[in-house]
């Protein structure tokens, strides 16, 4: 075995110990914690196991090892980056919403901004100025 | 009728003293003041405005929806909604009563291209502004001339029968797209009256012509798929 499939290994069971322990103490979602189980465990198992990347390389009728997993990378990279778009455009939504909503709720309970709050305010941006 | 007047403000304090003055001589005012970092919500204040404050800057489509919430808050029959930069005239209000009462449509739209003085608009607004217009007819069955003109009059009733509708727009900031849509798959009539634009009594413009004619299109075809209104 190969100093760098030994590595790979231990890299791989490191980290997926770590995702397990941010997962057990409430700081990682399920979601977050079985994408990178699956990563981390992959590397490990490719590190322990490296005749199964050219089985999944001829299954996939790649060029060579390294452009195998090149693509990989590259897909699973873009995979996760839409997600995350996905998830900041809808944590903006959100935002805007609930900023709507406070403004609205304030209205509601004062009737308007009272003039103290106003008046403050406008003080406050005599002073900048 | 009981008329509200919604504007929303973003930074207008130079603008907004004749707007409200004059729009208060119509009805009750609603200001939305956008997360402005000057006087604006101060000054509508103090010329008897009702104000409403977004911690921060929204967009002015999402103003005009909190504009809308509030005006709903109320027992209005009428709500009128312009811009608060003084290009809107509110001695034309009287108009959009008079057609809501003479056709009993649900909403009334001002028309730049109907009133006499859209030529001095830029040419890239004049040449997209009837393209999109036209898209939207089409897809809406209605027969607009300008369909981004920010100087409506809705009926109470009938927009808050469409308010949980539009309260999830996709695009909040290309309103006038997304919103025509919905109105039309809800069933609301739609007229229009022409409105003459004055200029903007200080500062600039702050839509880009091709960001929002790019965001006026991606809000179209987004709610074109979207089936759920």
């Amino acid at each position: 075995m190969r100093i760098a499939n030994i590595l790979m290994f231990l890299i791989g069971m490191g980290a997926t110990i770590q995702t397990l322990r941010l997962f057990a103490t409430n700081r990682s979602s399920i979601r977050s914690t079985v994408l990178w189980l699956g990563i981390w465990l992959s590397i490990a198992i490719f590190g322990l196991f490296p005749q199964l990347l050219d089985y999944l390389r001829e299954l996939t009728m790649m060029g060579n090892r390294m452009f195998f997993l090149f693509v990989v990378a590259i897909t699973v990279l873009y995979a996760m980056f839409f997600a995350q778009s996905n998830r900041y455009e809808a944590m903006e939504r959100r935002l805007a919403r609930l900023t709507q909503e406070l403004a609205i709720l304030r209205y509601e309970l004062t009737g308007q901004d009272t003039d103290d709050d106003v008046d403050s305010e406008s003080s406050s941006a005599e002073d900048r100025e | 009728m009981k008329t509200v007047i919604t504007l929303s403000a973003y930074n207008e304090e130079n603008n907004i003293t004749p707007v409200v003055t004059e729009a208060l001589r119509c009805g009750d005012v609603i200001v939305v003041d956008d997360g402005s970092n000057d006087d604006t919500a101060a000054t509508a204040a103090a010329l008897g405005a009702r104000v409403v404050r977004h911690p921060g800057n929204l967009g002015q489509g999402m103003a005009v929806l909190t504009g809308f919430k509030a005006a709903l808050l109320g027992d209005y029959d009428v709500i009128v909604e312009m811009d608060a930069d003084g290009q809107h005239d509110p001695a034309e209000i009287p108009a959009f009563l008079e057609k809501l009462e003479e056709t009993g449509a649900d909403i009334v739209v001002g028309s730049r291209i109907l009133g006499s003085n859209y030529d001095g608009a830029p040419w890239a607004r004049r040449y997209f502004l009837p393209k999109l217009t036209g898209l939207i007819n089409r897809l809406t069955g209605y027969r607009m001339t300008d369909s981004m003109c920010g100087f409506r009059a809705f009926r109470a009733s009938s927009l808050s029968r469409v308010f949980p509708v539009l309260d999830e727009m996709i695009e909040p900031q290309y309103l006038a797209a997304e919103m025509f849509i919905r109105f039309s798959r809800a069933g609301l009539t739609v007229e229009e009256i022409p409105i003459h634009l004055r200029d903007r009594s200080s500062g600039l413009s702050r839509k880009g012509l091709f960001r929002y004619g790019w965001g006026v299109s991606r809000a179209i075809l987004k709610t074109m798929f979207d089936r759920e209104s």
